[in-house]
Parts: C-alpha cells; structure tokens; sequence
C-alpha cells in the first residue's frame, strides 16, 4: 500500500464497509443465509436498494481521507533545505557552527577570516568613520556573523520539521487506511476485531533552546526540528499507540474517523510547534536586532574630501 | 577618540608620511579592494541562497492549510525575509565600505608624492588581487534597506 493509492483505499473503504453493512443487515432473518460480501455490489437486482442505502451511511470516507492525500509533498521541502543549507556553509567559522538536531559540523568556510585580517590594516587609523567601522563592524564580527548563522539555523530546522511532519502525516494516514481495510477483511473471524494504531506524527519532532552572542539582553531561541527516526523511517517505541476496535462495520469506520481526527489534531499541534518557534525568533530579532545586525558604516558613500579628513579615516599612528 | 586636533586634511597629518606612509596606503587599499568585497560576495551570495527559496515555497506548502498552523509559511517567510535584508544590508555595507577604502588610499596618495610612489609600487606588484566581483543582493519584496541599493 502507498499513499499515492490513499483515494483508491478510501473507495474501497467505502465500498467493503457498506457490503459488510448489507451483509450484516442480513443476518438472522429467517432461514434465508446472509450474502457473501462479494455477492453485494451495487449493481445487484437484489441486493442494489440495500447497497444505495447503506453506501450513503459511509458516503463521507473518501471526503474525509482527501485532505490527507492532497497534504504536502515532503520532497519539495528538500530544495528550501538545500538552499539555506547553503546559506550556513558560507555563514560558518567552522568551530561552533554545528547542527544542533543532527550534530553536523559545518566545515569553516576560511574567506570569512578576511574580516579579521582587515582589523590589522585598520588599526592605526584614527579618524571617526575607521573607528566606527572597527567597533561596529570588524570587531563585533564574528558575534554578530555567529547570530546571523543562528536565524539560518532556525529557518533550516524549521523547514525539516515541516517536512518531517507531512513525512509522518503520510505514514500515519496510509496506515490508518491500511487498518481500517484489514478491520474490514477480518469483520467475521474470531475474537476481538481490534487493531493498534502508532501515531509517528505526534513524534515526529524535537525541541531545543539555542543561545545567541550577546550583550546579555537576547533570549534563548527556542528551537523546533526534525526528530532523528524520520530521516531514518523507522519510527520510535515512544510513538502513541491506540487500540481501536470494531465488531460491525459501523464501529470500524467510527473508529477510523477518530484516528483520522487525532492525527488531525497531532498535525495541528505540531505545526504551532513551528509557528511559535518561528514566532519567537522573529521576537527576539526585534527587540533585540542590534545582535544581530550591522549598523551603517560611516564609511559607506563618503565622499573622498571626507573620507581623508576627521570624519573619515583621519591619520594613520 | 580623534586625536590631532581635527587639523587632518590630506596628505598633512600628524600621523605617518612618506614611504611608510605608503605601504599604509597598500594595506588600506587590499582590504577595500579584497578582503570586504570578499565577504560582501559571501553575504550577497547566502542572500541570494534565501532569495532562491520564494519559487519552491507555495508548492512545497500547498494542501498545509487544513491542518493548523495559524500560516506556517507566512511565518517563515517573513522570518526568511528578515534574515534576508539583514545578510543584503550587510553585503551593501561591506561593499561601500570596500570602496571607500580604495578611494580614500587615491585620495590620500595624490597630497604625498613619496607615499604614493610606494603605494603604486606595492599594488602594481601585488598581481594577486583580481577585482572581487560582488553579486547584486537580492532583497525581500517590502524591504527597506538600511541604506542606498547598489
């Protein structure tokens, strides 16, 4: 089963369990044996009326599984990812700068030591807009640059994590349906007719708090990303498993309709895991920006009678 | 923090002169001319690298909106969109700071014949330091930067 089928098994779904309600309306009338489920379709001169009757009680299998099967595509998260990948090769010094979700170490990328090799040439000089730049600038470089590598992180972790999500949304839903249809199959055996259902969803992500440079005044940066079993596709024992049940064909697809209303309710509870997450960075980015930017440097579009003189870079010691 | 007594004009400070002077024109010159283009290329660059991800953005969040999150992908966006203007601003900084560097080295070797003589000497057999060519940052659509657009 695959979840590009999901619709196809939510037909079918809709289809077995109003057979099995046929069948089961059938049972202990008289002497006349019930059906086989296989002898009630809907075009049947017999058994038609009683298919149209009962397929309206399930009508709203397919209406409620196609949110799911339109869901994202996890693949397409992977090319965002890449791209702020990207952005944290070119941002990292090296020692430091790791994923804090996978542990990944970003190797330095060694141009952004030009930054501190420019504090040398600057430093004797003594005019206004040269010490602007080298306390604005040169010297808080790599706290700032460290922040700035920080957002990037955020907004990477952030991503998977919504990719994780819609991974485990499709393999939750699948399963459910997978379920359901087995419930479905095995409506007449012996015993319980119940079944377990592992919602992956509800574990599919990790917190962690990443602390910016800073002066003292920045916040921890609450963090939200992918948990690891994801990318493995194995999902963890601590994933929340529910036994469902269902003697009649009634009772299954009620107790589908909870478990496709809890993975709902697992989805929506994830995601504003994210929204705060991404809410509290945009926070901290605001009341707290100077950590994370460069002012404009004074040497930015002087003119040269200016640039030489007090205001400018002034005299060489 | 200026010492001097404001009396600095070009080429007659209290400071260096001569052909010291001029290799202090050289350094001044290789960082405006390398080194922060260099990292404004770096900024420019991861810039655009965040710009690149508005076209897959709609696709990859298409069929999210039925389950939660007040919106998702605005959030992201408008926290991709920060992170943006704040690595274009960057780059525009560094890159008029480069410049003005480079100008400020001329400008200082036209008032001091000996200093310049050695200036020029040192760039022109400093072959190693080609034009950095800094990309045009892409800024967020609504951003307002902190200063002059290239």
């Amino acid at each position: 089963m695959s979840f590009d089928q999901l619709m196809d098994h939510a037909r079918q779904i809709e289809e077995l369990a109003t057979r099995w309600a046929v069948v089961m309306s059938k049972e202990g009338l008289g002497d006349q044996a019930p059906p086989a489920v296989d002898q009630v379709r809907p075009d049947s001169p017999t058994y038609g009326a009683d298919y149209q009757r009962f397929q309206a009680q399930f009508a709203f299998v397919p209406t409620l599984f196609e949110p799911f099967a339109s869901c994202p595509d996890p693949a397409l998260f992977t090319p965002l990812i890449h791209d702020v990948d990207d952005v944290l090769k070119r941002l990292s010094f090296g020692a430091g700068a790791v994923d804090p979700f996978t542990g990944y170490s970003y190797g330095a990328n060694s141009d952004l030591e030009k930054m501190t090799g420019a504090s040398s040439a600057l430093e004797g000089w003594t005019g206004r807009a040269a010490m602007n730049f080298k306390e604005t600038f040169i010297d808080p470089f790599r706290s700032i640059e460290g922040n700035q590598f920080l957002l990037a992180q955020a907004l990477k972790c952030t991503l998977e994590a919504e990719q994780a999500i819609w991974v485990a949304t499709r393999r939750d839903i699948d399963d459910i349906a997978h379920k359901t249809l087995a419930a479905l199959d095995h409506m007449q055996d012996c015993g319980r007719n119940t079944w377990g259902q592992t919602f992956t969803v509800a574990a599919c992500l990790t917190s962690l708090v990443a602390a910016p440079f800073s002066g003292g005044l920045s916040l921890a940066l609450d963090l939200v990303g992918a948990a690891a079993w994801v990318a493995a596709a194995s999902p963890p024992s601590s994933a929340p498993t529910i036994e469902f049940s269902g003697e009649t064909p009634q009772a299954v697809i009620a107790s589908m309709s909870d478990a496709v209303g809890r993975l709902g309710q697992d989805i929506r509870s994830q995601r504003d895991r994210i929204d705060r997450c991404l809410a509290a960075a945009r926070l901290e980015l605001s009341q707290n920006g100077r950590q994370y930017t460069f002012p404009r440097p004074e040497l930015a579009g002087s003119p040269p009678s200016t640039l030489t003189g007090p205001f400018g870079l002034g005299y060489v010691q | 923090m200026l010492s001097g007594g404001g009396r600095v004009s070009t080429g007659t400070r209290p400071g260096r002169s001569g052909t010291g002077f001029g290799a202090d024109l050289y350094k001044l010159w290789r960082v405006g001319r390398d080194n922060l283009p260099t990292v404004a290329a770096i900024y420019a660059q991861a810039c655009n690298d965040l710009a690149a991800t508005q076209s897959g953005l709609p696709a990859a969040f298409a069929g999210s909106a039925p389950f939660g999150g007040a919106d998702t992908l605005q959030a992201w966006a408008d926290l991709r969109d920060a992170v943006q203007g704040i690595l274009a601003d960057t780059a525009t900084g560094l890159e008029l700071a480069g410049e003005a560097l480079c100008t400020a080295a001329d400008a200082y070797a036209r008032a001091d014949a000996q200093a310049a003589a050695e200036y020029r000497r040192l760039v022109r057999d400093d072959g190693s330091v080609p034009e950095i060519s800094v990309p045009a940052p892409v800024r967020p659509g609504g951003w307002t930067p902190q200063w002059g657009q290239r």
